[in-house]
């Protein structure tokens, strides 16, 4: 395969995963905000933190607000890891490459931003952005789920996961992040602190998922873990590790990046959360993202150099 | 809401696809036009709402530059289909399979042994003057001696409704993917009549194509296969990836290959893997900037060599756009009778050649009746069709032709024939030509039917995509 394109499908797979996990973020924190009646500050600005994005936003918004923030991850064009920008960055890899990729992939790909374009040019309001949200994450999933019936098993396969992968172990630790500095806001006592990781989960359609694996009682600390080593849930840090590995193996078994993964999986299963300790959990998920960022980097000069 | 009207129907003065004497459907057309006039208007608006869905989901595009403005337009498609009866095909095809024959016999003659020019069928000068002669070639055997594997003729019906050969294009001819993505939109709106009636299928042609790929290449085990684009950014790039789609070979551009001793390598996400047979998508001036263009940024610097010495077949052969000339063009009836020995199957127009004083004076003098073209343009442009062309255009016509007489060629007004296409949702007739496509290896393949073009302006010979063109899907029909 050539790295050139090996580089356009594996970006193509990034820039698609993130337009699904920011359209997660961005449900989570809206139905936070909902069901507790949080501040606009409370809820927003730690979504902007964590993706680097606050002193971006602030230069365009004076302060913190449900509607300013949401379009700035949906339409901003400034904004690269907006949601516009993920879904036509994704569109314009899948151009140059649309021959490696199943025709019906394509078709589901096309649709999905052929429909984002029409409801952003028409229905972006309050009432209907969980909405078009959601059309994003279904189409996206739609997507994947063509990729993972119709295409071969092959290097070209491999790329496409790897970058799937990759974007889902970097959004994850970012939803986690940002509730835990959501968390850190609130005073000591807080009540609902318990429920906010609950509504994290469910955002992300894992609360049956977390209720199956652990017959514990619900805390901050089991929903952390769960989050993190749950290694048959496919959202879950360890997981996506797992299949990181399974990517780099299936592209070359003599892989000296599988040596990195497979140490930093084992800090991952080694780390625990002991009393809900939020600072200890942050400074881990940074060091985490560092390394993910440090893997991404590898991949690119070991298969894309060439270029 | 009324129902799509046969009876408002009027061609005139041209050859119809569908309708005859009297404005009566010929058989072939009976089917559809039938079948289309029992829609009632919302099922027909419904219907071309549908594809054009499909059309869009796919990404059926094609790219526009004017103005140094690049547009992406979703792919013009007109839901009646041209027709033409199984029995008049087969004749066209072999005419079709004759031409391209002589054709790359004539190319082959060129750059080695000349007899065409030593018996005087072809005066050589005008060939060493072809801004498509390479120099370079002389001397080159490709595999099979062929040099234009794939050739896009463009054929239109006269007033009797013969098929004429208009030209013949041998160096990268476009338009195949919309053929076979046309017929792809066409079944999925109109699955009842594929079911019922045999309509010739053109899926064939890329497993035609990767055959006859992988029979040019020197390593018959495992050979790779590639084509090569200028780049996303290319009119065309479309094509280029749905063939790279269709036929599961690489998709490569000028700087993920390199050469090194004579041999064609492409940068791998594993290092280095030699190439043994491209299918180039840009114009031979580009190919190699040590050979041709210097400084051309999308070519293979010592691609050339490496073919020259056969370590790499490519698709069309670097040399043979000496055929795809509309001087040229006027001599492949002689060609046919010089190389085969048989007489011409299918005819062409009427052609006259300005680097002839007589024929120039006659274009010169009758400028208003005639269509002039430059030699080695393609995509439509720099044509004048002289009885629509002002006072002003036609001296400058003039003008250029004593300039440069050898670049230009005479030909009477064809009035393409029409066939009814869906303008405001109504039927009327449009002006459409017809593009087959031919490969030719150790075998030869002509699709069945073609890219019908369709220019959708009334009253207009101008078909190109580029400039208002439409297309239809062509059905070959056996009865």
């Amino acid at each position: 395969m050539l790295s050139r394109r090996a580089k356009l499908l594996y970006w193509m797979s990034r820039h698609l995963e993130r337009s699904n996990f920011t359209s997660r973020l961005l449900i989570t924190t809206s139905e936070l905000q909902l069901d507790l009646s949080l501040e606009d500050e409370i809820s927003w600005k730690p979504l902007l933190t964590v993706t680097s994005l606050n002193k971006d936003y602030l230069k365009l918004n004076k302060k913190y607000s449900e509607k300013k923030t949401i379009e700035y991850f949906i339409l901003n064009k400034s904004n690269l890891s907006s949601i516009f920008n993920s879904l036509n960055l994704s569109q314009q890899n899948s151009l140059v490459i649309r021959d490696i990729l199943p025709e019906q992939s394509i078709i589901k790909l096309n649709d999905l931003i052929l429909k984002f374009n029409k409801n952003i040019k028409t229905r972006m309001n309050k009432k209907n952005y969980i909405k078009i949200l959601n059309e994003v994450i279904q189409g996206s999933q739609s997507f994947m789920y063509s990729t993972d019936m119709e295409m071969q098993r092959n290097i070209e396969y491999q790329f496409l996961r790897l970058g799937r992968f990759i974007e889902r172990t970097d959004m994850m630790i970012r939803i986690l992040q940002s509730q835990s500095l959501r968390s850190k806001q609130h005073k000591k006592g807080y009540e609902y602190l318990t429920l906010e990781w609950i509504n994290i989960l469910k955002s992300i359609s894992a609360f049956q998922a977390y209720r199956q694996y652990s017959k514990q009682d619900i805390t901050v600390s089991d929903i952390i873990n769960f989050f993190l080593k749950a290694d048959i849930f496919p959202r879950s840090i360890s997981w996506n590790l797992n299949q990181i590995e399974r990517a780099l193996y299936r592209i070359s078994k003599k892989n000296d990046l599988i040596k990195k993964i497979k140490y930093l999986n084992k800090k991952v299963e080694k780390f625990n959360i002991k009393n809900d300790d939020i600072d200890s959990l942050l400074l881990f998920l940074e060091k985490t993202l560092k390394e993910i960022s440090e893997l991404s980097y590898n991949i690119e000069k070991k298969y894309f150099s060439l270029n | 809401m009324p129902k799509i009207s046969w009876e408002k129907y009027e061609a005139k003065k041209v050859f119809d696809e569908y309708v005859g004497e009297n404005q009566k459907l010929r058989p072939e057309t009976k089917t559809i036009s039938n079948f289309i006039s029992k829609y009632s208007r919302k099922k027909l608006l419904t219907t071309i709402k549908n594809s054009e869905n499909a059309i869009s989901q796919r990404g059926v595009t094609f790219r526009v530059y004017s103005n140094d403005k690049i547009t992406d337009h979703y792919w013009p498609l007109d839901i009646i289909p041209r027709i033409i009866k199984k029995k008049d095909w087969n004749k066209i095809s072999k005419g079709l399979a004759q031409r391209v024959r002589a054709l790359n016999f004539f190319i082959h003659d060129v750059y080695n042994d000349q007899k065409i020019f030593k018996d005087k069928i072809i005066p050589k000068n005008i060939i060493l003057k072809s801004g498509n002669f390479r120099k370079e070639c002389i001397g080159i055997k490709p595999p099979f001696n062929v040099w234009a594997n794939i050739c896009g003729s463009d054929l239109v019906r006269d007033i009797n409704g013969e098929f004429l050969v208009l030209e013949d294009n041998l160096r990268v001819p476009s338009g195949v993917s919309y053929m076979l993505e046309n017929r792809t939109v066409m079944k999925s709106v109109f699955p009842e009549i594929f079911e019922k009636h045999k309509i010739s299928p053109v899926d064939e042609y890329c497993s035609k194509l990767y055959s006859c790929m992988r029979s040019l290449s020197k390593n018959k085990s495992n050979p790779k296969l590639a084509i090569l684009t200028p780049g996303v950014f290319n009119s065309a790039y479309f094509e280029h990836v749905f063939l790279a789609q269709q036929m599961g070979v690489e998709l490569v551009e000028g700087s993920d290959l390199f050469v090194e001793d004579n041999k064609v390598f492409m940068k791998t996400v594993y290092g280095k893997e030699q190439l043994h047979t491209l299918y180039r998508r840009i114009d031979d001036l580009f190919l190699d900037p040590k050979v041709f263009n210097k400084s051309s940024l999308i070519g293979v610097p010592g691609i050339f060599n490496a073919w020259k010495k056969g370590n790499i077949s490519i698709l069309n052969a670097p040399g043979s756009g000496v055929a795809d000339d509309k001087v040229v063009y006027s001599y492949v009836p002689k060609m046919i009778k010089f190389y085969l020995n048989e007489e011409p199957i299918i005819n062409q127009v009427e052609t006259y050649l300005c680097h002839e004083k007589k024929q120039m004076d006659y274009v010169i003098q009758n400028i208003d009746k005639l269509v002039v073209k430059p030699a080695n343009e393609s995509g439509g442009y720099g044509i004048l069709i002289g009885p629509r062309a002002s006072k002003k255009e036609l001296d400058e016509c003039v003008k250029k032709i004593k300039r440069n007489p050898r670049n230009y060629i005479g030909q009477k007004v064809v009035s393409l024939s029409t066939s009814p296409t869906l303008i405001n949702n109504e039927l009327d007739p449009r002006h459409v030509d017809l593009r087959p496509f031919i490969i030719s290896g150790s075998n030869q393949y002509v699709t069945q039917g073609g890219l019908t073009r369709v220019a959708l302006k009334k009253g207009s010979l101008i078909v190109n995509s580029s400039q208002g063109g439409g297309s239809k899907d062509t059905w070959i029909l056996d009865n």
